[in-house]
């Protein structure tokens, strides 16, 4: 299991829901949900409008929850419970799972049957839907990522292979563009549809571990382990903008734009304390600066907006998930 | 005196020459020496792979020395060699090396406790280095790896010891206890060395590289 796909958790029977007002150090608030678990979970993602959850329990069970009203909405049998990554596609229709094996599988979460099946060398380290839910792109890895159409399940075309492979995901929200954060320390910009590169950015000396595109596909912005944030022009590869640098590196594939794209928010690792919990901060497009923060009570897992432009954040306790709703 | 090293050929040849070696009626010397060379060039299993973590930097200066005098911890010497499938040695293979201090803390902001190494001409690379500390959300001890040689697959990985108190001094059943080791050949047997006034680990770690 990897840090970074693994929600620590747990999962399953009794189900309860409760909100209240919390403010920890930080000028923002957030409200909580609570959802009560009972076995131990190993893998869990957001979606990317941020209004479900999959958990992986212990039981050998995939579950999709609703955010919005804490309901269930579908339970996948898995073969195994030693899931290392999963992600949800936009609107929870289709679930990706990787095992330690390399055994991926793609979820159509209403039939509960896999659409997807591949045998990879390794689980999947980073993996997106385009906006629109057609097409999946996977980086397993340290190998090359691959696209598929998912409704036919055909791969349509895989990058050059990059040593150590990628460590981020994301589509421009038109779905014409992908970049990608790797572990050679490059940030690339492709061709979602032809897999060309457009363009590069070699300017990292660390692993950039989190990339989004602003809101009009023109920038992408990346951060990771050189403590800095950087707007990239996505035609040329040229950092147009870099913000002053921060104490710590942003979290794995926790760099997100808001669907209104004035804002984007920011989770950062504790790199001598990877268990240690770090606010969300919520940044202004417009002027680089920092508006608010939120401290969490314990280490959030994975951040993202809801289409409405809500802040939502998952972290868990031992026999918890926690849904954080930040104001 | 210079002596020259026979190659395999040359030396069953010269032992059959002098009697030291008989080939029974059945097979050819050819078909003898075929033989002999299959069952000598066993083919190498590739180090196995295992995760990059978020802390690789590219441009790490040379060094064999990644501590510095007076930092804590228990000194260790690690070497080995680096091989393709084949068992052929891959001299001037790119080696990078990262690990945490020994009080657990990876330097982001420079080159501490990261080196960038080549093999020599028999493939054989070292360093000195103190072991790496225990940090909050990883298990094991470790180091990390990254391999790169013209015309192969480049090799990342970890090296892990087999001393880790996590271990509970049998790795060989308990690796397991860090779930990113998925293979127990990562876990390397450590010796003591020295004398009571400078003791020292010494680990050794093969790493072999698969053909593209």
């Amino acid at each position: 299991m990897t840090p970074r796909c693994v929600l620590m958790l747990a999962l399953l029977g009794s189900f309860s829901f409760t909100i209240a007002a919390q403010a920890r150090q930080s000028s923002a608030q957030a409200k909580t949900q609570t959802i009560v678990l009972s076995s131990p979970a190993t893998s869990g993602a957001l979606s990317p409008g941020a209004d479900s959850a999959a958990v992986v329990g212990g039981d050998k069970k995939l579950r999709l929850w609703n955010l919005a009203d804490g309901h269930l909405l579908h339970t996948i049998e898995l073969s195994t419970a030693d899931i290392d990554f999963t992600a949800v596609s936009p609107g929870g229709r289709f679930i990706l799972t990787g095992d330690h094996g390399g055994n991926v599988v793609l979820w159509n979460t209403e039939a509960g049957k896999s659409q997807i099946q591949l045998r990879l060398p390794h689980a999947p380290s980073a993996a997106a839907f385009s906006a629109d839910g057609s097409i999946l792109a996977i980086a397993p890895a340290s190998e090359p990522i691959q696209f598929f159409d998912i409704a036919s399940g055909r791969k349509l075309w895989e990058t050059a292979a990059v040593t150590g492979g990628t460590i981020s995901l994301a589509f421009s929200r038109d779905g014409a563009s992908i970049a990608s954060a790797d572990t050679d320390t490059v940030v690339r910009i492709r061709d979602a549809h032809t897999g060309k590169l457009i363009a590069e950015n070699r300017d990292f000396l660390l692993e950039p571990l989190a990339v989004d595109f602003t809101s009009d596909g023109k920038q992408v912005i990346a951060a990771g382990a050189d403590k800095v944030i950087a707007f990239i022009d996505a035609s040329t590869g040229k950092i147009v903008r870099k913000l002053a640098k921060m104490d710590q590196p942003v979290s794995w594939s926790s760099l997100k734009v808001s669907p209104d794209g004035a804002h984007f928010a920011t989770v950062c690792m504790t790199a001598e304390n990877l268990d240690k919990p770090r606010p969300v901060e919520m940044w202004s497009m417009a002027t680089g600066q920092r508006q608010s923060e939120w401290m969490p009570p314990s280490i959030i897992r994975a951040v993202g907006w809801t289409h409405d432009g809500q802040l939502v954040s998952v972290g868990g306790t031992a026999d918890s998930l926690l849904i954080w709703r930040i104001q | 005196m210079n002596v020259k090293s026979l190659s395999r050929r040359e030396l069953l040849l010269k032992c059959a020459a002098l009697g030291s070696l008989t080939v029974i009626p059945s097979l050819s010397f050819d078909e003898a020496l075929w033989a002999w060379q299959q069952s000598d060039e066993k083919p190498h299993k590739p180090t196995p792979w295992n995760e990059i973590g978020p802390f690789y930097k590219r441009e790490a200066p040379h060094s064999a020395q990644l501590s510095r005098p007076g930092d804590p911890g228990m000194s260790v010497k690690i070497s080995g060699k680096v091989f393709d499938t084949r068992g052929d040695v891959l001299s001037g293979a790119k080696i990078e090396i990262w690990q945490a201090s020994p009080q657990g803390v990876y330097d982001l902001d420079g080159y501490d406790y990261r080196t960038t190494l080549l093999a020599d001409p028999q493939g054989k690379y070292d360093f000195a280095s103190k072991l790496p500390g225990h940090y909050p959300g990883r298990v094991c001890q470790h180091v990390h790896y990254l391999v790169n040689a013209p015309g192969h697959k480049p090799l990342i990985t970890q090296l892990y010891f087999a001393t880790d108190t996590v271990f509970d001094g049998d790795p060989i059943h308990n690796y397991t206890r860090d779930p990113l080791i998925q293979n127990s050949e990562l876990v390397r047997p450590v010796m003591l060395a020295g004398d009571t006034t400078e003791i020292h680990a010494l680990v050794s770690f093969e790493l072999v590289l698969e053909r593209l």
